[in-house]
This record gives structure tokens, C-alpha cells and sequence, in this order.
């Protein structure tokens, strides 16, 4: 393999200083040193010694008092380096900086590379979770000399067990393949998905990640690699060596490592039209990092032998310095791998996107994506992003307004000739035109708010619900214009009132402000005295949106499949495949899981009630705590909405007074609730994912479900012993829901 | 505040001044003069750091008073001679 720095030009000196930086030489020999004790250069003003002025002017301060600078605040002190300080002064020379420079060019046993391949999957998890460069892969010394792990150069070895290739084919095709992997996941981190230094770091500190290499020489070597590697281990095992284990550990690396990198280019393609192929490479490598034969990845695991200085923490001081480092655990290789299967299976549910079925299960997918747990890494959130909304299309190939259209057939059903490009012979030429272009400028102006909901979801956990708030007052205008269309509508096609688009825009709004209420739960903004307040505005939500749908149901008829094909020039609806596709409504799922929501809800909400009456659950007395004005500030995001007023406080309170005088009462409506919502939960778990829109993320939300049974089951369990006997104490967790807790009783 | 000897005064005038501190560990900074106080902890803006032939920028730097051996700064008056 030709050295890559040959192929560079070497006329650019800007290369040239990377490439030394690259190498950590320094010292760039092209580059003139400026010398700080110029003392003949006569062009600049002389140096005048104040030593002894500094040491007289200090002795005439007084203690505390500063010789500063207007602008200088003892704020900005305090974020200075302090000189000589070990743990901020990268500068400093310690102790531990006199040992010998380490030598990569040494050959290696089996268990050494198993060793180093191992530590650097730790390091690349640990980065992919956030930490920086310098601090992850950069400390791994064979990346640095990467390119001089030649065959000639490394040092022979006696042993037979331990030839030159190891090094040389072995580990320099996995840490190529490692920086290739790292350098396409960087590319997708950079384009802005996420929040630098909050979700990532993507600074490279002037680094290389080998962008230059080409990806086929990388896959190359990995394909040496693995032949080689093969035959000397037949080789060994005919010779009766001992550790074949080791050899066939290695074996599986390269191959799991290879999968991971092809992933990796498929998902780097636009539009999305590698994602089939992506998705099986990672189905290998799931297979691959699971797998419990002998030999396998998570086997050889404890094989490994350290080697000494292979991985240099000190990097980390050359590179930053600037800042002092952060504390850093590195995960232990068992974490490592385990955070790696959960990338690979993340990865591989992100693939099944391209073929999805509606509009609605594709937000269910982005929903259930970012809810699930161990939360979803910063890469795969942003590479979601990336993946749902590109080259100014929804997955890369469909126009927004077909999407808002799409969504809307799914949720309402409007008259199909809406969304078509035909015009239904009942309809007037003037008024069809009339009706289209209205509906048309909707759709376009909706195009944008619906696809950030989608968006919102690859956001971090803590970010989705603060930018749903923001995006709440935006809504707020589209909803106003969606009334205003409807209006116009019901003049030119029908005889009563339907407003459709209204609708569709409350339905996303209200589903927003459910999940700003309850994600507080799941983020742990709430203090447990205030669950009563959350729960009770849950409950006028979910009442609100009951009595929404009641009015739908009512006005609009929807039937279960829908009946005219809607045809549109969505590019993916014209394969083979699509043209099947039922359009299953997902109206009557969504009340189903409503009536469960509220039912959930209103048994916990009195559950807290009557276990607070009857002074199971103790309330904090708290100094300046005023209940009216945490009201206000709670629900501050939904004080001006339009048609969905917030209930004056005074309401609460009421509601909670004439509550608590029956608790047994309370205790009592609370186990019918539950056994509606168990009922209803038994009617939805039977119910096909098409018919709830959940196709893509099936898993997560049969545990949702299972969830939400086990919640009602367990606090049921909890009431019924409470109401027998009331001398007891209650523990509130979120044990099984995040969002709805369940009881448990402790008894005396 | 209390008044300013006349060291004091000097001093204050070499402020955002470009200033050359030598420490005990034989490396030089050289960046802009913000701050000191009675234990001559001072503090460079926009420091560079030498040590041999290697060169850094390691920014607001803060240098204690126990280790530093040499301050020099910037002789905007010794100039006017080779005018």
C-alpha cells in the first residue's frame, strides 16, 4: 500500500503543517520560530525589565487590592489557566513526561492487538457519547503513526506466534477502518443537527481523520487483513498452537468492524438509496457483537493483554490549550460492546424508515425513537435528521406538501379530489380552481411547522420539550389560518360546517401539548407536590381532546379504509410496492388510546388525592411557595391559546377541595377508571400495527402498552390493599411508565 | 480606594501593555498585561507560550507571583532614540 503522503501535493504548506501536526511533530521545520528574546530586532519596541517595579508596586498594594485593567472583571480571572497548576497547565513538564516516547513499530503478540482493538472500541464509544477527540481516539498511538506501520519497518520478533503482520496488516487496516468510521460519522456531526459541546464535540484540534484516504483502500486492507489473518490461523492450528481463541477474536473484529464501515458509506449516500443495503451489513454486525459462540467478539473479551503507552493520556494537553480537561472515565470493554450492540441495533430500526406505510407511523417511529432507552446517541438522532429531511425533501424524494397532505388523509379522510390532480365532473372548473389553490397554499405553509415535529425528535430529550414550547405560539398562527381556509371551503363545498384543516392543526397542537406536560415527568421537572396540579391539567387536556374527537366523529365521517386511491406524483408511491398500500385510518386507534390516557390519568390523579387526605403521602411544607403563582408559571406556555384556555386556578382548587372530602369515594371511582382503561388496553393490544400506525416501531410500543397495563394493574393492587387497611406507607415511582407513576404500599 | 504611590501609578500605566514573563520552569509568556495584585499573580491576555523552539497560544493565562522571575514589557518610550 502506497503511503498517503505521497499522493499529497507537497508544493501546499498548509498541508504540510497539518500533516505535522498529524504526526504531532510540532516543530515544522518549514516554519520560522519566532524568538520571544529578539533582542536586535530594531523594527519593534525594546523589552524593559520592571521586575523590580513589579516587586516594589506589590509591596506598596494592599492586601485584596488589584492593578487591573477597566474592561478586566475578577470574572474574567477567573476563567484564566493557571500557570505551574498540574491539573490545568498542560505546559507543564511532569513527572511522568520524562519516560520514553512510545514505539509502534515494536511487533505484537495476539493478545496485545486484541487488547489495543478493544481499548480503541472503548474510546470510540466514548467520543460517539460526547467526550472530545483528544481525550477518546487521539490518545491511541498507533492512530497517530498509522501510516508508518509498515511490514519492513516493524521489529521482528523470536516467537512464531507473533509475526510483523499483526501489526502491520491487522491493526493498521482496523484503526484505518476505525478513523474511516470516525471521519464519516464527524461529516454527518458537523452539518448542524445537533448542539455542539451539549450532544457532541466535533473539534478535530487541526487533525486528520485520514479524510484523504480513499474509502476502497480502506476496504482493501481490512480484506488482506482478514485473508491473512485466516491463514495463519490455519496455519497455527495445524502447528497445534494454543491460543487459536485469540486468532479467530481478531478474525470476527476485523469482520464486525468491516460491516460497521460499509454501514457507515451506505448511510453517507443521498436520498436514501442505500439504506437497504446499509440495513443488512448492520443486521451482520449485530449478529456478529452478539454472538456467544467461541471466538466470538464477546468471548475473547477478557483475552487481551495491555500494552504498555499504547494509549497516552497526555495527548490531550498538547492538543487543548486552552482549557483545562474534563474528567473523563473511559467505558470498561464490556460497556463499550454493549453500547455498540444498541448503536448497531439503533442504526438498523433507522433503516426501516424508507419504507414506511403512512405519514403517521413514521411520526410514531420518530416518537417512539426518541423515547426509548438507553436514550438514542447523538449520531443516530442526528443521522435521523439528516435522513427524514434533505436536498429540500422529505426523505430525500417527497415534497412536504404531499406530506401535510398524506398526514391529513390518514388522520380525516377530506374529499379525495383535494389532494388530486383530477377535477370530480360535480365540481365547477372556477370553484375546483379556487378550492386547489387555497389548499395548495396551505399545504405549503404547513409543510415547514410539520416536518420540525418530526425534527423536534431527534433533539435530545431535554431540548424536544423546551422546542416545543417555542414552536407552540407557531402553531398557534397555522391553526388560526387553517380556520380561515375551512371557512372558506365550507362556502364553495359543503352544505354544513366541516373544518378539516382546523382539525388536523389541533390534533398535532394538542398532541404537542400533551407531550410538553408529560415529558416534565420523564425529565423530573416536577416535585412530587406538585402531581396533583400536572395531572389534574393532564386530565382537562385529554378531556378536551376526548370531546374533539366526539365533535370529528360526529361531523366528519370516517370510515375504516378509505375508499378512493389518492394519487399524487410522490415518486415513491410509483413502485410496484406502494401501489398496494392500504390506507388504513388511525382515527379510531387514537381515541381508543385517548379514552386509556384519560382513564390512566384521572385513577392517579385521584389516587394522589385521597392517599394525601388520608396523610399517606406528606406534602413538603415549603417557605415561599405561593400554589397560585407555581400555577401560572407552570402552564405559563399555554396562557394564551386559542381555543384552549387555561381553567383559572380558582377551578383547581375547587376541583381538588371537593375531591378530597371523599377520599374512600375518590379510591373507589379510581379502580373503575383503571378497569376501563384495562379494558381498553385488551381491546387495543389485538389491534394489527397498521391499524395503529406503529409498523416501524413495534417493540416500543408493545412495551408502551405493556407499560401502561402494568401500571393500572399494579396501582389497582396498591388501592386494594390501602382501602383495607389504611395504616400503611406509600412509595410513588415511575417504575413501569414514565409518565404515570404507580403506588407502592410499604405496610407498617 | 486608597491613593496610588508612585510605583503603583507606573505600573498602572504599563497596563494593556504587551508584556514578557519569564517562570521558574524556564518558559516565557508573552501576551497582554490586564491584571496583578499584591502577590504579583498576573495575568496575560491572548498569551503565547515558548519553551525552546516550540511555540503555543494558551490564551488568558494567570501566572503566579511565586513563580515568576522576570518581567518585562513592551518600551514604547526607548523607541523615539532611532527615530
Amino acid at each position: 500500500m502506497a503511503a498517503p503522503q505521497k499522493e499529497q501535493p507537497e508544493s501546499s504548506q498548509t498541508n504540510q503543517i497539518r500533516e505535522a501536526i498529524s504526526k504531532l511533530a510540532i516543530d515544522v521545520p518549514e516554519k520560522e520560530i519566532y524568538n520571544p528574546y529578539r533582542e536586535n530586532d530594531y523594527l519593534v519596541p525594546q523589552w524593559k525589565d520592571i521586575t523590580t517595579l513589579l516587586d516594589n508596586a506589590s509591596n506598596d498594594l494592599d492586601v485584596g487590592q488589584l492593578v487591573h485593567l477597566q474592561s478586566f472583571t475578577l470574572f474574567d480571572a477567573m476563567s484564566a489557566i493557571e500557570i505551574m497548576d498540574p491539573k490545568m497547565d498542560t505546559g507543564m513538564i511532569l513527572e511522568g513526561d520524562k519516560k520514553k516516547p512510545f514505539d509502534p513499530l515494536k511487533s505484537l503478540s495476539g493478545e496485545q492487538v486484541l487488547w489495543v482493538i478493544d481499548r480503541l472500541l472503548s474510546c470510540e464509544m466514548a467520543w460517539l457519547s460526547g467526550h472530545s477527540l483528544s481525550q477518546t481516539i487521539f490518545t491511541c498511538m498507533y492512530f497517530h503513526d498509522v501510516f508508518s506501520l509498515v511490514q519492513e519497518k516493524i521489529e521482528p520478533s523470536q516467537r512464531i506466534d507473533q509475526p510483523p503482520e499483526l501489526v502491520s496488516s491487522v491493526l493498521k487496516a482496523y484503526v484505518l477502518a476505525t478513523t474511516k468510521c470516525c471521519h464519516l460519522i464527524w461529516r454527518e456531526m458537523v452539518s448542524g443537527n445537533v448542539y455542539e459541546e451539549e450532544d457532541f464535540t466535533t473539534n478535530l484540534f487541526g487533525l486528520s481523520l485520514g479524510e484523504h484516504y480513499p474509502d476502497t483502500e480502506v476496504l482493501n486492507a481490512i480484506d488482506y487483513a482478514i485473508h491473512w489473518l485466516s491463514e495463519f490461523k490455519k496455519r497455527m492450528a495445524s502447528e497445534g498452537g494454543e491460543n487459536l481463541a485469540v486468532f479467530e477474536g481478531l478474525l470476527n473484529r476485523l469482520y464486525a468492524r468491516k460491516h460497521y464501515l460499509l454501514a457507515h458509506m451506505y448511510f453517507s449516500q443521498p436520498k436514501c438509496e442505500w439504506y437497504h443495503k446499509a440495513d443488512s451489513e448492520l443486521q451482520e454486525l449485530t449478529k456478529l457483537l452478539t454472538s456467544k459462540d467461541a471466538g466470538s467478539i464477546l468471548n475473547t473479551q477478557n483475552l487481551g493483554k495491555e500494552v504498555d503507552g499504547a494509549f497516552d493520556e497526555n495527548i490531550n494537553r498538547i492538543l487543548t490549550s486552552q482549557t483545562p480537561p474534563r474528567p473523563i472515565i473511559l467505558p470498561t470493554q464490556a460497556e463499550a460492546l454493549e453500547s455498540f450492540v444498541h448503536l448497531s441495533s439503533r442504526l438498523t430500526s433507522l433503516c426501516s424508515i424508507v419504507d414506511y406505510q403512512s405519514v403517521a407511523s413514521l411520526l410514531n417511529f420518530c416518537k417512539y425513537f426518541a423515547s426509548s432507552r438507553p436514550y438514542p446517541d447523538a449520531f443516530s438522532r442526528s443521522k435521523l435528521n439528516t435522513s427524514i429531511y434533505h436536498s429540500y425533501r422529505f426523505l430525500g424524494s417527497c415534497p412536504l406538501d404531499e406530506v401535510v397532505a398524506e398526514s391529513m388523509i390518514d388522520l380525516l379522510q377530506p374529499p379525495s379530489w383535494w389532494f388530486s390532480k383530477h377535477r370530480p365532473q360535480s365540481i365547477e372548473e372556477e370553484s375546483y380552481r379556487e378550492t386547489k389553490t387555497a389548499i395548495n397554499a396551505f399545504l405549503e405553509r404547513a409543510g415547514l411547522p410539520f416536518l420540525d415535529i418530526f425534527r423536534i425528535y431527534c433533539h435530545n430529550r431535554a431540548r424536544q420539550r423546551r422546542i416545543m414550547c417555542k414552536v407552540l405560539g407557531e402553531w398557534e398562527i397555522l391553526l388560526n389560518e387553517a380556520f380561515t381556509l375551512d371557512e372558506k371551503l365550507n362556502e364553495i363545498c359543503f352544505d354544513e360546517s366541516k373544518y378539516y384543516f382546523y382539525h388536523w392543526t389541533n390534533h398535532r397542537r394538542l398532541n404537542m401539548i400533551e407531550t410538553i406536560l408529560l415529558l416534565g415527568f420523564e425529565l423530573e421537572l416536577y416535585g412530587s407536590h406538585e402531581y396533583t396540579m400536572i395531572y389534574w391539567f393532564v386530565d382537562y387536556l385529554l378531556t378536551y381532546r376526548h370531546n374533539v374527537y366526539s365533535h370529528i366523529q360526529a361531523n366528519i365521517a370516517i370510515s375504516d379504509v378509505y375508499s378512493e386511491p389518492y394519487t399524487s406524483s410522490n415518486a415513491r408511491q410509483s413502485s410496484p410496492t406502494s401501489q398496494k398500500r392500504q390506507r388504513i385510518c388511525e382515527f379510531q386507534s387514537l381515541q381508543l388510546i385517548n379514552s386509556i390516557k384519560y382513564d390512566l390519568n384521572i385513577s392517579v390523579w385521584r389516587t394522589l388525592i385521597a392517599f394525601e387526605k388520608i396523610n399517606l403521602i406528606k406534602k413538603p411544607s415549603l417557605a415561599f411557595d405561593d400554589e397560585e403563582t407555581r400555577y401560572q408559571h407552570r402552564f405559563k406556555a399555554f396562557a394564551n391559546l386559542w381555543n384552549f384556555e387555561l381553567p383559572p386556578y380558582e377551578r383547581f382548587r375547587n376541583d381538588v377541595n371537593v375531591a378530597s372530602e371523599k377520599p374512600m369515594d375518590q379510591l373507589h371511582a379510581a379502580q373503575m377508571s383503571l378497569n376501563r382503561a384495562k379494558d381498553n388496553l385488551r381491546r387495543i393490544i389485538p389491534e394489527s400495527a397498521l391499524q395503529t400506525k406503529t409498523e416501524l416501531c413495534a417493540d416500543s410500543y408493545k412495551k408502551d402498552v405493556q407499560a401502561m397495563m402494568r401500571t393500572c394493574i399494579s396501582n389497582q393492587v396498591a388501592i386494594t390493599r390501602i382501602m383495607k387497611n389504611t395504616s400503611a406507607k406509600i412509595n410513588i415511582s415511575f417504575e413501569y411508565h414514565p409518565y404515570w407513576p404507580t403506588f407502592n404500599v410499604i405496610e407498617l | 480606594m486608597p491613593n496610588d504611590t508612585g510605583n503603583v501609578a507606573r505600573l498602572r500605566s504599563y497596563l494593556n501593555h504587551k508584556a514578557r514573563i519569564k517562570v521558574s520552569d524556564g518558559r516565557i509568556f508573552i501576551g497582554v498585561f490586564v491584571c496583578t495584585d499584591k502577590d504579583k499573580n498576573t495575568i496575560l491576555a491572548h498569551a503565547e507560550e515558548y519553551r525552546g523552539d516550540e511555540q503555543r497560544l494558551v490564551g488568558l493565562v494567570m501566572i503566579p507571583g511565586k513563580h515568576l522571575l522576570r518581567m518585562d514589557i513592551e518600551d514604547l518610550d526607548a523607541g523615539d532614540e532611532y527615530m
